[in-house]
């Protein structure tokens, strides 16, 4: 009889533990750490769809007043309200996740545009065993941890803005992402000055400049976008 | 001499030469205070320290590739060279004293781009208007254009002759990125300060600021490609505060390990 109460006691026992290790977990996974978005914009997206709705275009050219640095300049939209503030942006889909190669002490591509809501999958694609390790600063601020040869990490920018990426066991590798607000930017590339954003949800947007090597003021104008349309644009790039 | 006595000598040579290399700072004065800044860097928990094999001999030692294996020196948590140090308040700067000892700064543009990948630079007073400035050198056979950005859209541009030098200066505090119009892989960064004092050095050395009015103080530690440490620190009069300021990614939000 002794033994049959220890072994209801001891099963008990091992149920309290099994519930309360469970409830533990879950409040863990209730905070798991967040990102520092530390300058970052946040922009609230609504419940409307970019694929059912109606859409334009914004095209036009990029002039400089002095000689451009041989990078790329970013060109983005962000949709705005009758006050002239950023409104709900809208339901898209994130673009594929972009993979992020390590090989060679490097990361490969150095530079990267993103769209808010994509994720980048860092592989350590290393030929030998050398460790890495990938953290954010910026605008974004964030640590994915060490990992191995042949493992990855991936990580989601669920706000806009600039990040620098580096590893904190090798003092050469870094890179560079920008996260636009949603898929309506444009990257003009040092060869070229003409750029075209399509598939715009018609709207109001405040047309906005990122540049990856910064020589002009930054510059920003309203554009209204119509179902069809074809909004031109000047962006004048002065300093 | 038998081996208590050497042990005793050696004790001894240890206890002088810790003493010799300790650096010795004045008190403070009655009517001021002093902020010690001691620099701790520390490498990501879970990765050993620099003076274990690395990758980086390894390939030169086997020959791959010494360029390849460039790509895997390792940072020296230990010594991380150029550390900025920023100690600002809206409090007057005591007049007996000097703002910094490197108010102005020289950056040097020679055959591997800029000498160094960020440097500071304190208040100057230049007819009553308050700048912040550094001096570039030019070591190359051509003349350059040097230009910066901060990011609140201040700006800065000079041509610095070849074989010379130019004087940049900002009336805007912030930290610029600095760029070279004939050279577009040379980057620095300045940090401009108007207001405060600066320190600039290893990691392995200490950042000391005397003749502080009492008050309360911003500390902004930047170690380059490390987040930046901040406290606010109030100082007493003839009192000395001591902070120490770690350095490293351990205390970034840990995402996804």
């Amino acid at each position: 009889m002794k033994l049959l109460f220890r072994l209801i006691g001891l099963s008990l026992l091992l149920v309290a533990t099994v519930v309360a290790t469970a409830g533990i977990k879950a409040q863990l996974s209730d905070h798991l750490p967040a990102p520092s978005y530390v300058n970052a914009v946040s922009y609230k997206d609504g419940d409307w769809k970019w694929s059912e709705a109606k859409q334009g275009t914004v095209k036009g050219r990029a002039t400089f007043s002095a000689r451009r640095p041989q990078q790329p300049l970013v060109i983005y939209l962000v949709r705005i309200g009758d006050d002239g503030k950023p409104t709900e942006q809208g339901l898209f889909d994130a673009p594929a996740t972009l993979d992020v190669s390590q090989q060679g002490g490097k990361f490969e591509p150095p530079f990267a545009v993103l769209v808010r809501k994509q994720s980048v999958k860092f592989l350590n694609d290393e030929e030998k065993e050398i460790s890495h390790n990938v953290y954010f600063l910026g605008d974004i601020e964030a640590d994915l941890g060490i990992f191995d040869q042949g493992d990855s990490r991936e990580h989601e920018f669920k706000e806009a803005g600039e990040v620098s990426v580096h590893c904190s066991i090798h003092k050469r590798m870094d890179a560079k992402f920008y996260v636009a607000p949603s898929p309506a930017y444009a990257v003009v590339e040092a060869d070229d000055s003409s750029f075209e954003i399509k598939g715009v949800p018609a709207g109001r947007y405040r047309l906005h400049t990122w540049q990856k090597q910064k020589r002009f003021k930054d510059f920003e104008t309203t554009v209204e976008v119509t179902d069809g349309g074809t909004a031109n644009v000047t962006v004048e790039m002065k300093r | 001499m038998n081996r208590i006595q050497l042990l005793l000598v050696g004790l001894a040579l240890t206890a002088i030469s810790g003493c010799a290399s300790a650096p010795s700072y004045p008190p403070p004065k009655a009517d001021s205070g002093q902020i010690l800044v001691q620099l701790n860097g520390k490498a990501k928990e879970g990765v050993g320290g620099p003076k274990r094999e690395t990758v980086e001999q390894e390939y030169s030692r086997t020959r791959e590739s010494v360029e390849q294996g460039k790509a895997f020196e390792r940072v020296d948590y230990e010594e991380l060279e150029e550390v900025i140090v920023v100690v600002s308040s809206g409090l007057p700067i005591l007049e007996d004293t000097p703002i910094t000892d490197k108010a102005t700064v020289t950056l040097t543009v020679n055959g591997d781009g800029f000498d160094r990948s960020q440097v500071v630079s304190g208040p100057l007073s230049v007819f009553r208007k308050v700048l912040s400035g550094i001096r570039i050198r030019n070591e190359l056979d051509h003349p350059l254009l040097i230009y910066g950005f901060s990011k609140d859209g201040d700006s800065f541009e000079v041509e610095v002759p070849a074989n010379g030098e130019a004087q940049a200066n900002v009336i805007q505090a912030g930290i610029y990125e600095v760029y070279c119009e004939q050279d577009e892989s040379m980057s620095c960064v300045w940090h401009a300060v108007t207001r405060g004092k600066v320190w600039s050095g290893p990691s392995d050395e200490q950042a000391f600021f005397d003749r502080l009015p009492a008050g309360t103080y911003e500390v902004l530690v930047y170690p380059p490609r490390l987040p930046v440490w901040s406290r606010t620190i109030t100082v007493t009069a003839g009192k000395r505060e001591t902070v120490t300021a770690d350095l490293t990614v351990n205390d970034l939000p840990k995402v996804g390990e």
